[in-house]
């Protein structure tokens, strides 16, 4: 798919999620997903736990193999084992402190640049300036020197995502890119999320928990049932209706049912920024 | 901070000069600093030119091959286990080159062995095909099975399965067979790298030169392998098929080091940790010829010392490198413990 | 009575086990058991005792007549002498590990009163028919004062070499009682014999106390602790002793004796004393033989100079190959070297062409009387003819001063 007018950096075609134990035997998530995602869009991607948030994020991203179906990123079908091509087109941030000493701000974001440069790792001219450009849009560039083990959880999400922006791809997907985060930084990372995406026209797919940040900061929502359904919608369009009890209730009753219903009550009651 | 690096590889690479010229120097037998220097010239008494040339050089060359050898080993295993106490024996490979020498030397009566080695003049040529045959088999047991498990622990857990599995066999082997047998197999548990010569050497060194570079070559996916193998992935490092090199190149090393010169430990574990002491970086561009430079330098110390201590015998290699070792390890794992206590949540 | 004491010992093992209920059935087993013992013991009685001088005479001819002692006490071994005392002989060994001390007396008592006396563990009867030894050097005592028909078992007897202790151990007369330091009891208590030969290597007095509680005494054989070849040489007479084959025994070792000071004269008064090392390069380390041992000793008689002489231990030096090289580089003869043919030494080390000996092909091995089942003969009739290795050694270093000898023990590297 070539046409300029396309917009569409990702689709998938008939996308079954899972894990194939023994052969046969197969732990089907969700089946028959037919997404698309859109230039400089910002989607969230929210579910109950167990609904396969994370296996879906991680399919996409090529980190692990789709049961049937594929994936498109500009065109370009992911396959597990094609990682150098599918880096040039899909970058991911993932959870998790990383523990490696010694290792500076600066030399973690360069390895961002790993899809495209020599087996030496040299960076050119080109690189610098992507990086450093990466450093300043997360506002790491002072810190560019400080080891990565000894930041905070915050700072290491920062320079994970500024490690992403140097891959310079035009999809990024971030697994939950809030967790272990403190309000603060919660806030700022999904603001950062929402400004880039305006700024750099790439588009940013996210999953979390926090429901009430991704109707602030996505333009759209992807909510995935238990059992595999899709449910996909612009935050206003699903703030009408109960889509959200819906999703999230779906099973068996959970205590704090009342309290939910409030909360839904509320969420709908303050209008979504756009 | 980054300024310092040449320096400190400068002065690496006068140490290691240094340290190889020392090897040649001391010994069981004296040679005093006007003697050599008349041995370099050319007219050295004979004795101690035949020495020198014939026992010493060979000699240090091999601690040059075992250090680099090891240390590179060592960091590989470092990182695709993300472990600091892994080394290059963690898959086995020289559990597998003991049990093949095990077998040669305990065992070679029970299966007419004794008969093929009279046959043939293998002399110590066959004690180093024993030890090959046993690593290249364990090496392609571990290929084998990582080709199918898609997580490194688990290729670290079979490893030293096979380690212990193959120890326990070398025990019942110990057991039954007379003492002469088990004293000679004892001593080459110690380890020695005084039995390599020149033939051998133009075997062992292509090896060893052809695993340090193909891990040259690994540098950047072994840098991105720090994070993570699933982050490694995400920028486009072919995790598969690092993985599966390493562990060729590691067996490779190990198997052929262990198979000339005997099991040297801690070398391989220590020298890695060294290099990220003096550089202080993770940037493996740096570690990989820093470890090849400190891991000479520290077997060529070892040898030294190993020749001078308890002189006129000479300790086994094992002895020194363990002394040296384990104290570097204890830092390691002291250091690893009180970081982990601070900051996070 | 011992066998009382050990039914009382049992008796009381079970009144405090089985309690007063089991204890009747027990005494009453244990009356049983002790009119049977009576009945034969006074079989036993009638038939055992014989008028003085009927079965003791029959031994006499073999036995120590002690009217000059000094005859027989060993004149070169120091391991051991003999203590004539009031109620019989005693073998008293020396400790060599820690010399004035005594490291074992042996009571030798005649095996015709062996119901009478109150024999303890240390009490060997003599002539002793049944031995069981631990090293094929004792076989080779044994078959040399022609008491090989009172070897019933041995340690590795696939390695022997005397074809007829090999064939008795092939038919079955002669059985395995272990694997070299590793006795096998079970093995060794089927046997039945009467005596265990034990080396000693441990270094301790430490027989097994199952075959003290089954009355074998255990004679530990230090001839491998002494340092003159004639002192190795001359524990043949407490083998003759043991067996009752004295007489051999004496006449073996005054042979060996006569002509061991015959060579060794000669060897002595040469003028030309050639260099001489032996063994070889394992892994760095070149174990070569202390100035005491008797190999050091055996060198000297054999007119050859060896370079660790002065050395004032016999236990092994470990020295380092480089060493070795730059001491003996030069020198003219190896002995003992550790292959059969010049293929076979550069193939387990190239670096052996740097010694002259091997330039000039004069390499001696140990194996001229080596079987294919792993029996050398150095080590087994060697040990009672150090005049014949001797005579080897004195054919490499000076040939002329034993015309017409051919090889025994010792034979050249095939250089080919």
């Amino acid at each position: 798919m070539t046409d300029p007018q396309d917009t569409t950096i990702l689709t998938t075609s008939r996308l079954s999620i899972g894990y194939r134990a023994h052969q046969q035997n197969s732990l089907v998530l969700s089946a028959d997903l037919n997404m698309s995602l859109k230039r400089g869009r910002v989607v969230g991607l929210l579910g109950p736990n167990g609904s396969g948030k994370s296996t879906l994020l991680r399919t996409l991203a090529g980190l692990q193999p789709a049961l049937s179906g594929a994936v498109f990123v500009m065109g370009q079908h992911v396959k597990s084992n094609q990682v150098r091509q599918t880096a040039r087109v899909l970058s991911v941030v993932l959870t998790g402190r990383i523990d490696v000493r010694n290792l500076t701000v600066i030399q973690l974001v360069a390895m961002g640049r790993y899809p495209y440069n020599n087996w030496l790792g040299r960076l050119g001219a080109d690189d610098r300036k992507i990086i450093r450009r990466s450093l300043e849009q997360t506002y790491l560039w002072d810190l560019r020197d400080q080891m990565i083990n000894e930041m905070s959880d915050g700072e290491q999400q920062r320079a994970l995502f500024a490690k992403a922006l140097a891959q310079d791809t035009p999809l990024i997907i971030l697994d939950e890119p809030t967790a272990h985060l403190d309000l603060p930084n919660r806030v700022s990372m999904m603001q950062l999320l929402r400004n880039l995406a305006s700024e750099t026209g790439k588009s940013i797919l996210f999953s979390s928990h926090d429901l009430d940040l991704a109707l602030q900061v996505a333009d759209e929502l992807w909510l995935l049932k238990r059992g595999g359904t899709l449910i996909t919608g612009s935050p206003k369009e699903l703030c009408e209706g109960t889509v959200f009890e819906d999703v999230f209730y779906s099973g068996s009753p959970i205590s704090g049912q009342n309290f939910l219903n409030v909360y839904f009550q509320r969420l709908r009651n303050q209008p979504p920024s756009q | 901070m980054k300024g310092r690096i040449p320096v400190y590889f400068v002065l690496l690479i006068i140490l290691l000069l240094l340290a190889f010229c020392a090897d040649l120097i001391f010994g069981s037998v004296r040679i005093s600093a006007g003697e050599f220097s008349n041995i370099l010239s050319g007219d050295g008494d004979s004795n101690l030119t035949l020495i020198v040339t014939n026992f010493r050089l060979p000699k240090a060359l091999t601690a040059v091959l075992t250090g680099s050898g090891l240390a590179v080993c060592g960091l590989l295993m470092q990182t695709l286990f993300r472990n600091p106490l892994a080394g290059p024996y963690v898959l086995g490979v020289s559990s597998g080159a003991s049990l093949g020498v095990a077998l040669l030397m305990m065992a070679s009566a029970w299966f007419g062995g004794d008969a093929l080695i009279q046959a043939l003049p293998l002399g110590n040529w066959g004690m180093v095909l024993a030890a090959m045959a046993g690593a290249f088999l364990v090496m392609l047991l571990v290929i084998l099975l990582s080709l199918r498990l898609s997580d490194s622990v688990s290729i670290l857990i079979i490893g030293m399965m096979f380690g212990s599995a193959t120890g326990a066999i070398v025990s019942v082997l110990q057991y039954l067979s007379d003492p002469d047998s088990v004293h000679s197999f004892l001593v080459w548990t110690f380890g020695s790298i005084s039995d390599v010569y020149w033939p051998q050497l133009r075997t062992l060194a292509p090896v060893v030169v052809v695993g340090v570079v193909i891990s040259i070559t690994l540098q950047k996916p072994l840098n991105a392998l720090q994070l993570g193998e699933t982050q490694a992935r995400a920028i486009g490092v072919p995790v598969r098929r690092t993985r599966y090199l390493i562990i060729v190149v590691t067996s490779l090393l190990a198997g052929a080091l262990t198979a000339f010169t005997g099991p040297i430990a801690f070398v391989g574990v220590a020298v890695p940790h060294l290099a990220r002491a003096v550089f202080r970086t993770p940037d493996h561009r740096i570690l990989l010829p820093a470890s090849i430079l400190c891991g000479s330098i520290l077997m060529l110390v070892c040898d030294i010392l190993a020749q001078l201590v308890a002189a006129p015998q000479v300790l086994p290699i094992n002895t020194v490198t363990s002394l040296f070792g384990a104290p570097i390890l204890i830092w390691v794992i002291l250091r690893n413990r009180r970081n982990r206590n601070s900051l996070s949540e | 009575m011992v066998e009382m004491l050990n039914w009382l010992k049992w008796l009381n093992d079970i009144r405090r086990r089985g309690g007063p209920v089991v204890l009747p059935y027990y005494m009453f087993r244990m009356f049983k058991r002790f009119c049977i013992a009576l009945c034969l013991t006074s079989v036993v009685f009638v038939f055992g005792c014989k008028p003085a001088g009927t079965k003791s005479d029959q031994l006499s001819e073999n036995q120590f007549q002690f009217s000059d002692s000094s005859l027989y006490q060993p004149r070169y071994a120091r391991g051991y002498r003999w203590e004539p005392g009031a109620d019989g002989l005693t073998l008293v060994l020396t400790d060599p590990w820690n010399p004035g001390t005594v490291f074992a007396r042996y009571r030798l008592l005649d095996a015709g009163s062996k119901s009478l006396a109150k024999s303890g563990v240390n009490d060997i009867f003599i002539p002793s028919e049944r031995l069981a030894v631990s090293s094929t050097t004792h076989a080779g005592f044994l078959s040399a004062i022609g008491a090989g028909d009172n070897l019933i078992g041995c340690s590795n007897p696939d390695r022997l070499y005397d074809s007829v202790l090999y064939q008795r151990y092939l038919s079955g007369s002669l059985s395995t009682i272990g694997r070299d330091l590793e006795l096998n009891m079970e093995y060794l208590v089927a046997q039945k014999p009467s005596l265990v030969m034990q080396s000693g290597i441990e270094g301790q007095f430490n027989p097994d106390p199952r075959l003290g509680e089954l009355g074998i005494p255990v004679l530990y054989i230090l001839e491998w602790m002494e340092s003159t070849p004639l002192g190795r040489a001359e524990w043949i007479r407490v083998f003759g002793v043991i067996t009752g084959h004295l007489r051999e025994a004496d006449s073996v070792f005054n042979l060996v004796e006569k002509e061991y000071n015959r060579l060794s004269a000669l060897g002595r008064a040469s003028e030309d004393q050639p260099v001489v090392f032996m063994g070889n390069n394992f892994k760095g380390t070149w174990y070569m033989p202390g100035g005491l041992n008797y190999l050091a000793f055996l060198f000297k008689d054999a007119g050859m100079d060896y370079p660790w002489k002065d050395v004032r231990q016999s236990a092994s030096l470990a020295l380092n190959f480089e060493t070795v090289v730059n001491r003996v580089a030069d020198a003219p003869l190896w002995v003992g070297a550790p292959a059969d043919s010049l293929s076979q030494l550069l193939a387990e080390e190239e670096r052996y062409t740097v010694f002259r000996a091997v330039r000039e092909k004069r390499v001696y091995t140990l194996t001229n009387r080596l079987n294919n089942h792993g029996g050398n003969d150095y080590w087994e009739s060697g040990v009672v003819r150090p005049d014949r290795i001797l005579a080897d050694l004195l054919y490499i270093g000076h040939p002329e001063l034993v015309p017409g000898h051919s090889w025994t023990y010792y034979k050249p590297l095939i250089f080919n």
